[in-house]
C-alpha cells in the first residue's frame, strides 16, 4: 500500500498554492513535510483528503485508486486525518470522542468491533484511565493524544498529521511523535505530517520533503538536510551540526548575519 | 488486561445505562403531566378519572371511565390542545438541538432561520392585506377560512428558510454566516410585518398581536395530525442521521475526513428545522425559547450523543410547552395566559440557573 501524490498543482483563485507536487509514502514509512507558513503545507494535506480539488494532478492509494473517485465512506476507511488546531467539542468523554472515529463503519450504532477497537487504540496511546474523562478536561498532551487516537479508531492506512506537536512541551512533542513513528511501522500505515520543528521532523521521519511556495525544494533522507538549503527554504542563516549518530541538528545563527536575509524595504 | 476490557465495556455500559434511564425519566415525567393537563380545568376531574380516561381512549376497553358530557369536553376540548402542546414542544425541541448541532452553534434555534418573523410577516399579510398565497380565491375566502393565515405563514416561513438554507449550500458559506443570514432575514420581515401595521386598522392589528402571542387552543384536531406528520416524518429521518450529527460536533474538515458529506447534512438539517418550526407556528402562533432551551436541558441530562439527545431533546420541549400551558391555563383560571409568555418566564430562570451551575462547561 502507497499514497502517491503525482503532479498535483492547485489554486486558491488564481493564486497558486502547489505546483507538480509529486512524492510517495509507502505503508510504515513517516514522511515530514517542512517549509515556511503560507508554503502549502496543510493545502496539500487537504488536497489528499480531497476537501481541496487540485485542478492538476492526482493523488491515489495503491492498490486502492484515486482518492477524487472514492465515496466519502470508502476514503474515510482508508485516510484519517488531524488537523493544527481542534477544539474539544461538546460534551463528551474520550470514548465517546474516540468511537467517533468508527463512524465510517457504523450505520446506526457502535458494535462490539468498534468498541474493541477504541478500547485497542485508547490503550496503544496510554489513554485508558481517561476513556470516562471529558475532553474538554483534558490537557494539551492528552487531547493530542485523543486525536491521534480517533484517527487511528479508524483503522486507516494513511494518516495526514497537521503539526501534531503544535502547543505541546518537550516532553509531548517527544511522545507523541514516538507514538506516531512506532505505531506507523506496527500498524503499517503511511504517515504524512506537516511539521514546523526543522529538528524533530528530522529526528522521527523516514523522509523529508521541504515545500517553498508550493514547489518541492527538496526529497529525501532527513540525513541529506544541509545549512543550505534550511537557509534557502527559510530565510535564515543557520548552522548544522551533527550528533552522535551524525544526524544534522539545525542552529539558527543570532545576531548580525540574520540580516541578510531579511528584507527590508531600501 | 482481560479484566481492564471488561471493566470498561461495563463502563460504556453504563453509560448508556444512565442515557436510557435519563430517557425513561422524561418519559414518565411527559406522561404524568399530559395526565395533569387533561384533568385541570373548568370542569375539572381527579389525577386518578384523567389518567382512567386516558388509558381508555388508547385502548377502549369496557365503559368509559367518566360521564359522557364530561368525557366530550376532554376529548373535544381539552385533548387536542395537549397533544399540540406535546407535539408543538417535541417539533421545537428537536429543532433546536438539530439546529445547534448543524450550525455547531449553541445559540441557534429554530427563530436563528427566521422562521417567527416570516410567519408573522405571512400571518399579518393574509390578516390586514387580505392577500398571499390563497389571497387569489378573494377577500370573502380569507376571512372565513382561517386556514387562509395558517397556510401563509407556513408558506412564507418556509419560502425564508429556503433561502437561508440555499445561502449554507453555496460553496464557503460557514455556520456563521448562515445565522448571520438568518438574522437578516428577520429584520428584513420584521420590518416588512411592521409597515404591514401601519396600513392596518386597528381591529386588524390586535387580531395579528393575539395571532403573534402563540395560543395552543386554537389548534384543532386537523391541525394536531398535521404537525404529528410532519414530526414523525423529520423526527424519523433525524435519528437515522444521528451519527453524521454526531461527527458534526467535530470541525467540518474532520467531519468531511470522516466520510460526512457536510454540505448535505447542514442543508437537509435546515429543510428539516424549517419544517418543523413552519408547521406548529403557522396553526398556533409564536412560542419563543422552548426550541433553545429544550436542547441545553436535555444535553445535561443525556450528553452530546445525539441518538439520545434527539428524543431527549423532543421529550424535554414537550414536557416544557405542556407544563407551560398547563400553568398558563391555571394560575389566573378561568383567565388563560398567553403561553409564550410563561414559556419565557419559567425558562429564562431555569436555563440561567443552569448555565450559572455549569458554567464555561456548558456547551
Amino acid at each position: 500500500m502507497t499514497l502517491r501524490i503525482c503532479g498535483v498543482t492547485f489554486r486558491y483563485g488564481s493564486v497558486e498554492a502547489l505546483r507538480d507536487v509529486t512524492l510517495e509514502v509507502r505503508e510504515g514509512e513517516v514522511v515530514s513535510i517542512i517549509g515556511p507558513n503560507g508554503a502549502g503545507k496543510t493545502t496539500l494535506l487537504k488536497c489528499v483528503l480531497n476537501l481541496l480539488k487540485p485542478v492538476k494532478g492526482a493523488v491515489l492509494i495503491d492498490p486502492h485508486g484515486d482518492v477524487a473517485k472514492m465515496r466519502g465512506v470508502e476514503r474515510a476507511k482508508l485516510i484519517a486525518y488531524t488537523p493544527q488546531v481542534e477544539a474539544p467539542a461538546a460534551p463528551l468523554t474520550v470514548l465517546e470522542f474516540v468511537l467517533l472515529g468508527r463512524k465510517p463503519y457504523v450505520s446506526r450504532t457502535y458494535g462490539k468491533e468498534d468498541l474493541r477497537v477504541a478500547e485497542e487504540v485508547l490503550e496503544e496511546l496510554g489513554l485508558r484511565d481517561l476513556a470516562l474523562r471529558r475532553v474538554s478536561e483534558l490537557s494539551g498532551g492528552e487531547w493530542r493524544k485523543a486525536l491521534i487516537a480517533r484517527a487511528l479508531a479508524q483503522r486507516p492506512k494513511v494518516l495526514l498529521l497537521d503539526e501534531p506537536t503544535n502547543h505541546l512541551d518537550l516532553k509531548h512533542q517527544v511522545s507523541v511523535l514516538e507514538l506516531i513513528r512506532g505505531l506507523s511501522r506496527a500498524k503499517e500505515v503511511a504517515t504524512l505530517m506537516a511539521m514546523h520543528d526543522v529538528n524533530l521532523a528530522i529526528r522521527y521521519s523516514d523522509k523529508i520533503i521541504a515545500l517553498k511556495k508550493g514547489t518541492i525544494t527538496y526529497c529525501g533522507n532527513p540525513n541529506g538536510v544541509t545549512a543550505d538549503l534550511i537557509e534557502e527554504l527559510y530565510e535564515v542563516s543557520v548552522e548544522v551540526i551533527r550528533d552522535g549518530n551524525g544526524t544534522p541538528v539545525i542552529i539558527p545563527r543570532t545576531g548580525a548575519k540574520q540580516t541578510c536575509f531579511q528584507r527590508r524595504p531600501s | 488486561m482481560s479484566g481492564g476490557r471488561g471493566r470498561r465495556e461495563g463502563a460504556y455500559a453504563s453509560l448508556t445505562r444512565r442515557r436510557v434511564a435519563a430517557l425513561t425519566g422524561l418519559a414518565t415525567l411527559l406522561t404524568l403531566l399530559t395526565i395533569t393537563s387533561l384533568s385541570v380545568g373548568t370542569a375539572s376531574l381527579t389525577f386518578a378519572s384523567a389518567a382512567r380516561l386516558l388509558a381508555h381512549l388508547i385502548l377502549p376497553v369496557g365503559a368509559p371511565p367518566v360521564p359522557q358530557d364530561l368525557m366530550r369536553i376532554v376529548v373535544e376540548l381539552r385533548l387536542p390542545r395537549v397533544l399540540m402542546g406535546v407535539v408543538t414542544g417535541a417539533c421545537f425541541g428537536v429543532a433546536g438541538t438539530l439546529l445547534q448541532s448543524a450550525l455547531r452553534n449553541p445559540l441557534a434555534s429554530p427563530y436563528t432561520v427566521g422562521v417567527s418573523a416570516s410567519a408573522a410577516f405571512g400571518a399579518a399579510l393574509a390578516i390586514i392585506l387580505g392577500a398571499g398565497v390563497v389571497g387569489w380565491f378573494g377577500e370573502y375566502f380569507i376571512y372565513t377560512n382561517p386556514y387562509a393565515v395558517v397556510a401563509n405563514a407556513f408558506v412564507f416561513s418556509v419560502l425564508c428558510a429556503a433561502m437561508v438554507s440555499a445561502l449554507a449550500l453555496i460553496k464557503g458559506a460557514t455556520p456563521g454566516v448562515t445565522i448571520l443570514a438568518g438574522i437578516s432575514m428577520t429584520y428584513l420581515f420584521s420590518a416588512a410585518t411592521s409597515l404591514l401595521q401601519y396600513f392596518g386598522t386597528s381591529q386588524q392589528i390586535a387580531a395579528l398581536v393575539f395571532w403573534m402571542f402563540g395560543d395552543l387552543g386554537k389548534a384543532g384536531w386537523l391541525d394536531v395530525e398535521a404537525t404529528v406528520a410532519v414530526f414523525a416524518a423529520c423526527f424519523t429521518v433525524a435519528m437515522l442521521m444521528s451519527m453524521n450529527y454526531n461527527a458534526l460536533m467535530l470541525e467540518d474538515d474532520v467531519a468531511h475526513s470522516l466520510g460526512v458529506n457536510v454540505k448535505r447534512v447542514r442543508a437537509a438539517t435546515l429543510a428539516m428545522a424549517s419544517l418543523l418550526t413552519a408547521t406548529p407556528v403557522a396553526f398556533v402562533g409564536v412560542i419563543g425559547f422552548i426550541g433553545l432551551l429544550a436542547p441545553h436541558i436535555a444535553r445535561f441530562l443525556v450528553g452530546a450523543d445525539h441518538r439520545y439527545l434527539i428524543p431527549a431533546s423532543a421529550l424535554t420541549g414537550a414536557s416544557l410547552l405542556l407544563g407551560a400551558d398547563t400553568l398558563a391555563r391555571t394560575v389566573l383560571s378561568p383567565l388563560i395566559l398567553p403561553v409564550g409568555v410563561l414559556t419565557a418566564f419559567m425558562g429564562v430562570p431555569l436555563f440561567l440557573h443552569l448555565l450559572l451551575r455549569r458554567g464555561a462547561r456548558f456547551w
